[in-house]
């Protein structure tokens, strides 16, 4: 009879198991305040965005606080501008993210 | 104009252009400001905003430089401009509708069709005695006044609505019907109101006295309210019904030859009122007449078929004058003999006269006459019984 072996248990990025106390932790304190992107169908809704640096038909380019993201594409339009939040529309074929300033890791 | 921003409610579609066009959309952002529907122009953007926000952008866009144009404008704010630059329109829909409600005040027509003809006359007058007509304004404390006031005093209706809807004053009323109820007789006995012989006998309750074929005086008793039984105790009934008998009574009047009277000249005068909208204004005085008889007519006043909330009180005097009017002998006789008449009729209505004697005294200024009639008629009246003696136990 072959022997059934047992699943080896997840492991985080950090190399650590996750704990079941870790299921409940608190996430860390600027968590809520960190640039949001949500992709809905052709809109893509921006939370955190500080200003407009560049806006053509075929590229579109964000301050986020400590990165810039660019969405490329063809026939983009701001449907609404209100504060931080921002809805794109069109077709956006690529998105990048940069650091804002040189030697940053420009993760979001 | 400037005193109003009709932009408030509106939105609009602008186009900003200039040098670094952008900025203008992150200096709009910092601001506060809602943009929607941006696209790229190639030289600029264009775009959406409130109107609310339009002075605050504009501020932005010269301060930085760039050209802000309206391109188009959605909502009532146009129309309200309008309406500002010819304040005479709200003003009018103001004052039609503060004029709809007070005119409403007003009575504009009376319906009084549910009623007969003389009864339309006599609540016509009936109500402007209580200050109601066409163009007198009415509420409803006035208006139920008034119906109670009427109820009370019409011996026509029953009962009586008055209903005051946009203008028109609809009366309702259903005839009065009287149901008799006869009052129960307290111990009551019948009396001879006159001296003849008994015909007949139609005594409902009580304890008769006379019989049928005999002769009574005036004030005898006919039937009484006791009796006593076999054992001579006291029972008690009120007595009721009628005794009819043949009666002979004499009566007298005097006609005067000659006699003032008032009589009509021919003559009339007209008074006339204006009703309108709650005031009224005397627009012809009739002649002071000392004797006149009046009648009194409402004219709704209307202009085509449009009834307006206002009538004309006409008041139509006829004058009268004191004549001395003579008579001649025969007419003075016949005059007193129809006077003996309704003196009879007036004592004994039900009266049957079956035979009249008339003695004429014809004198130099009147003629008396005395009418002595034959007749057949209930004689008897109510009143207070006869005390009988309870006859005491002999064992």
């Amino acid at each position: 009879m072959k022997k059934q072996r047992r699943p080896r248990p997840h492991k985080s990025k950090s190399g650590q198991p996750p704990t079941f106390r870790g299921l409940f932790r608190q996430p860390s304190g600027n968590f809520y305040r960190l640039p949001d992107l949500e992709v809905r169908g052709s809109c893509v809704l921006t939370d955190g965005c500080r200003r407009v640096l560049d806006f053509t038909d075929q590229k579109l380019c964000l301050d986020m606080g400590n990165s810039v993201i660019t969405f490329y594409g063809d026939g983009l339009r701001i449907e609404s501008l209100a504060g931080k939040r921002l809805v794109i529309e069109g077709r956006v074929a690529r998105m990048e993210f940069s650091p804002k300033w040189e030697g940053g890791n420009g993760t979001v | 104009m400037a005193r109003y921003n009709t932009w408030q409610a509106d939105v609009f579609r602008f186009a900003v252009q200039g040098r670094g066009a952008q900025n203008f959309l992150a200096a709009a952002q910092r601001q506060g400001i809602r943009l929607y529907h941006l696209r790229c122009t190639g030289a600029g953007y264009s775009g959406m905003a409130s109107g609310g926000d339009r002075p605050r952008m504009q501020a932005l866009a010269q301060t930085g430089g760039w050209t802000l144009e309206t391109l188009e404008r959605h909502g009532p704010g146009r129309t309200l401009e309008r309406m500002l630059q010819r304040p005479g329109i709200p003003l009018g829909l103001l004052l039609f509708f503060w004029l709809l409600w007070w005119f409403s005040g007003f009575v504009w027509a009376m319906d009084l069709s549910a009623l007969e003809p003389d009864q339309q006359l006599l609540l016509e007058s009936q109500l402007a005695e209580q200050q109601i007509w066409v163009g007198s304004r009415l509420d409803q404390q006035k208006l139920a006044q008034a119906q109670e006031l009427l109820s009370l005093q019409s011996e026509t209706f029953g009962w009586l609505g008055l209903n005051f809807t946009g203008g028109c004053l609809f009366v309702e009323s259903t005839p009065l019907e009287t149901q008799s109820v006869r009052e129960e007789a307290q111990n009551t006995a019948l009396y001879a109101a006159a001296g003849g012989q008994v015909l007949s006998i139609g005594v409902e309750s009580g304890f008769c006295v006379v019989e049928t074929g005999q002769y009574v005086s005036e004030g005898q008793l006919l039937a009484n309210a006791l009796k006593l039984d076999r054992e001579g105790a006291l029972v008690g009934q009120a007595a009721t019904g009628h005794i009819t008998a043949r009666v002979e009574r004499s009566y007298t009047a005097t006609q005067p030859l000659q006699q003032t009277t008032l009589q009509l000249t021919g003559k009339s005068s007209r008074e006339e009122t204006l009703c309108l909208l709650g005031q009224t204004r005397l627009l012809r005085q009739a002649e002071p007449w000392s004797h006149a008889r009046r009648s009194v007519r409402w004219i709704p006043l209307a202009l085509g078929r449009i009834a307006l909330p206002g009538s004309l009180r006409q008041v139509t005097v006829w004058e009268e004058e004191e004549i001395s009017r003579s008579y001649t002998p025969e007419e003075a006789q016949e005059m007193a003999d129809r006077a003996c008449r309704l003196q009879l009729m007036a004592e004994f209505p039900d009266a049957n006269i079956e035979a009249r004697e008339m003695i004429a005294d014809r004198q130099q200024e009147a003629v008396t006459v005395t009418t002595r009639y034959t007749f057949v008629a209930d004689i008897a009246r109510q009143g207070m019984y006869t005390p009988v003696e309870p006859q005491k136990e002999t064992s």
